[in-house]
Order: C-alpha cells, then structure tokens, then sequence
C-alpha cells in the first residue's frame, strides 16, 4: 500500500468514524441542552 | 433519480423542517434566534462549524481544482485554511469569547465606531450570500434531475428561505448535527466505493499525470498566494464569529475547532481524491460537475439518495447560518443603528427576517453572475479581508489605542480596491478557458502582465493597510466611556447576555 493510500483511507476512517464519535458525543449531552433550554423558558 | 432515492431524499427534507418548526417556538428574541442564547456546547459546535463551513462551495470548489490540478487542490487550496483556524482558536478567540458582541460589525464598532461598523456589515453581509452553496444545489439538480441550473438555483435559494425562517442559530446548530453525519458518512462511502472500483491511489497514479501528485501543481505561483490569502477570511469569518459569541465558554470553541480541522483535513481530502477520480475516468465534464458525476457513476440505488441527502445537507446547513448572518448584518448592524438606534427587539428579530429573504434574492442574482466556484468564493473572501482584517487585528493586536478614522480608511480603502479591481477586470479582461477564469492582459513598459480576477487580494490588502496608516496619522483618538469602547450601547440592552449586564 502506497502512502497516497495510507493517506487516503485514514482520511475515510477518519472522517466516518469521526463524525459518528461526534454525533454519540452530541447526543449524550443533549439531555443537558434541552434542560437548560427548559429552565430558560421557565424563567421567561 | 431512483424512487428509493427520491423517497430517502425527500424524509431528509421533511425531518430537517420538522427540526426547524420543532425549535422555532423556543424563539423569543433576536439573542435566542442569532446567537441562540449563548447556549452551545462543545458537540454541538463541533457540528455545527464543520457542517457551516464544509458546505458545497469546499465540496464543488475543491474537487474542480483537483479535477483540473490534482492533489494540489488539497495542499495549495484548502491547507493554508486549518493553520488560519488554528491561529483563530487559540489567539482571536480568546480574546473575544465573553464580551458579549453578537456580531462581526459589533466589534469593529466597539473599536471604531459606527462608520467602520458599517464598511465591515456591508462587506460580511456581501461575504455571507451563500451564493456558492446556491450554486451547489443548481448544479445537483441538474446533474441528478436535469432541472435547468438557473431553475434549481432559484428553487434552492427558495426552500432555503423557508427553513433558515424558522428557528435562528439554535434550530439551524441542531439540524447541522443531522447534516454533519449525513454529510461525512456518504462522502466517506462514496469515497471508498470509488477508489475499489478504480484500484485505489496506485490505480489513479497509473492513469493521472504526474504533475497530478505534485503538492504545488502547475497553477502560477500568484494564484497560490491568493489561495493563501482567502484562507486569511478564517480570521474574521461572520460565521466563526456567530459561534464564538454563542458558545458557552471559551474551552468549548478551543474543543471544537481542534476536532473540526481534523475532520475539515479528512473531508477535504476525500474531496480531493474524488475530483482526480473523475479524471482518471476521462469524464469530460465542466470542472464544477466532476465530483458530482463520478459519484453518481460509482453509488447504488438508495446510497445515491442518501449522497444526494448528504450533499443537500452540505448546502442547507451553509446556507441556513450564511442567511442569518446576512440577515442579521442588513437589520442589526446596518439599518439600526443608521436609521434606528433605538429600535426594540421584536422589530430587530422581525427586520432580520425579511432581510433574510432580501439576502437570498442579492444570491440567486450573483450565482448565476459567476461561472466558477472557485472563482466566486475568493471574490467573496476578499471583500471581506480587504476590508475587515486590517482594522480588526491592529484593533486586538497594537500597542496604540485604535482611532475611528484609521478603521473607517482603511476598511473603505479595502473595500474599494477590491470593488475596483474587479470591475477593470470584469470590463477589459478575457474569460480564459484554460484556467476559468477572467484574465486582463497588460503591457507595461515592454513587460506583458497577466492580471487574473482572483489577484484582487494582492492589490486590496496593501490597499487596506495604507488606507489604516493615513488614517491613524490623520485622525484622533476616539473619546471612550471608561474601556467600554467607540460605539458604546452596541449591543441592545435586552439582546445583551445576562452576565454583561452585571459588568
């Protein structure tokens, strides 16, 4: 495997892996979100 | 298109305005709808920056170049951006996180007052028609439905409207997660789909010229220096700023733009090997087409829907943050405090709607202005740092204290060479078909002078810079209210964060 290769696919894994580990991470704090979205409305 | 695409693409759309309409009853002021609230954490930044950034315009704009030019596209065109990013996150953020700006304009004007706020609104406003990613759904229509590109530019520019109406920053964050994965995901397939099909990089490299794997191509070494230049816009880019200022604190913004040059440099990169792979095909396409093209050629049938799904929430999520930026520009930092300084926030939320919708007319009538991609976004990218850079870094960054007439000078020198430059071109130049591009050739003294529509930046930034010196020479002082700055009263009271109001 070439280096243009290796290059290449770490950039795919990289980006698919990624932007799922990215996505999990949002997902477990959202809970925090809307609660302090919530709270907000509350207070208006 | 298949049905099964059709159908894939159209539960993206409907789920995207059900996000939009869900959001939008949490709407209570212009502070919720444009910086919503100050409430965005780290994931969700990280979302929404790489999705905002990486619309269509890096996607189309990358793979022309590379389809042209090789991985040169990569190295000259997008890199310098990731090193800008980083100067930007860990120096001019935080500087400014916490101060309780909402925008780019209101931070020239703590520092100059409202004349250079003003030069700096109408230059981001400029800078924030998302014309590219307009152009983006033209060119998609057309390839995968044969809907004519003027046709697909309006009907884009139309239901992009609609959605960035409904709920501002915070319903434009949370439906930019659902556009970042889906985004990422069907590149990364498309990507990996293409490279077995054609035998990996060693497959492009056996058909590909080698001037291909050159990191420096064959484009003149001017046009690297432009290239260079436009990625100088990720110092004083209205969307990055937006984020900054809506972010919850300062570690948030460091976090995310870290993870997001990561995930820029992959997608950059697979967009790149995506333009070399339609020209290993031989297909012979406009240079704007050839990612598009070869995908369609390479995904199966309900993939292909999901790529187009993918490429539609490139745009939209471009598009959604760029209206409101413009929007916002024309209403909150242009009309208010030139016509209406004590305009309430209600009127201000309701201003920045219809501006929106005026900001996406001003885009229909541009992307069908400019044939290029890349052409188009490095116009847009030097307006706004011919006419914003300057001022902004000797403002953070001088010794001296910053004078109104230096700020003024030097963003309406900038601005006006720009303008300038690009009309002589526009007038006594020549489309040049090899390169794309308008080119007005010169002759000086016996030297021939090839004058490119892109080398604006070279003639804009100096321009910029003396228009700051003579004006710091010329003018005074501004008399401030204790630091508080030029323009004190920038930031309505009801739309300031409540932390400010305590300061």
């Amino acid at each position: 495997m070439s280096g243009w290769d290796l290059f290449t696919w770490s950039a795919i894994v990289v980006l698919v892996a990624g932007s799922i580990a990215v996505f999990a991470w949002f997902l477990g704090a959202a809970g925090e979100l809307l609660r302090n979205g919530r709270d907000e409305g509350d207070q208006r | 298109m298949h049905p099964i695409d059709l159908a894939v693409v159209g539960a993206y759309v409907a789920a995207m305005l059900g996000v939009g309409i869900v959001v939008s009853r949490r709407i209570h002021g212009f502070r919720d709808y444009f910086v919503a609230a100050g409430r965005l954490t780290a994931p969700l930044l990280v979302c929404t920056l790489v999705s905002t950034y990486y619309g269509l315009d890096v996607l189309f704009g990358n793979s022309e170049v590379s389809y042209l030019e090789g991985v040169v596209g990569f190295f000259g065109y997008t890199r310098p951006y990731y090193i800008v990013i980083l100067v930007a996150a860990l120096v001019v953020a935080r500087k400014l996180q916490g101060h309780g700006f909402l925008s780019l304009p209101d931070v020239a004007a703590h520092y100059y007052g409202r004349g250079t706020r003003v030069v700096v609104a109408i230059a981001s406003a400029f800078y924030s028609l998302p014309l590219i990613s307009v152009m983006g759904i033209g060119i998609l229509l057309d390839v995968m439905a044969g809907v004519p590109f003027p046709v697909g530019v309006v009907v884009g520019a139309a239901v992009s409207v609609v959605y960035t109406l409904l709920g501002g920053l915070m319903a434009d964050a949370l439906t930019d997660t659902l556009q970042f994965v889906l985004m990422c995901i069907t590149l990364g397939i498309a990507a990996a789909l293409t490279l077995r099909e054609l035998g990996g990089m060693e497959g492009l490299q056996a058909v590909l010229p080698a001037t291909y794997f050159d990191p420096m191509g064959t484009y003149p070494a001017w046009v690297l220096v432009v290239f260079a230049g436009s990625a100088l816009s990720a110092l004083i880019e209205p969307a990055f700023y937006q984020r900054i200022f809506a972010a919850v604190s300062y570690r948030a913004v460091l976090v995310a733009l870290l993870i997001g040059i990561a995930l820029w440099a992959a997608y950059d990169w697979v967009a790149t090997v995506l333009g070399m792979a339609a020209a290993a095909r031989g297909l012979e396409v406009e240079p704007r087409y050839a990612l598009l093209t070869v995908v369609v050629d390479v995904l199966p049938v309900g993939l292909t829907g999901l790529f187009v799904a993918g490429a539609l929430a490139a745009a939209m999520s471009t598009i959604d943050s760029y209206l409101l930026i413009a929007g916002g520009n024309l209403a909150y930092d242009i009309y208010r405090p030139l016509f209406r300084p004590d305009m309430d926030d209600a009127s201000t939320l309701r201003l920045t709607r219809w501006m929106i919708v005026v900001s996406a007319g001003a885009c229909v009538v541009f992307a069908l202005f400019f044939q290029s991609v890349v052409s188009a976004w490095i116009f847009m990218s030097t307006v706004l740092v011919a006419s914003a850079l300057v001022p902004l870094l000797f403002a953070l960054y001088a010794p001296w204290q910053p004078r109104p007439a230096a700020g003024l000078a030097s963003s309406l020198a900038g601005l006006g060479v720009a303008i300038a430059y690009y009309a002589l071109v526009t007038v006594l130049g020549a489309d040049d078909p090899e390169w794309g591009t308008r080119i007005w050739t010169v002759d000086v003294g016996g030297l021939t002078l090839s004058l490119w529509q892109d080398y604006a930046m070279l003639f804009a930034l100096p321009a910029s810079a003396i228009g700051y010196a003579v004006g710091h020479r010329a003018g005074r002082p501004a008399a401030t209210d204790a630091g508080r700055g030029v323009e004190s009263g920038t930031v309505p009271a009801e739309a300031r964060a409540p932390e400010e109001e305590t300061r």
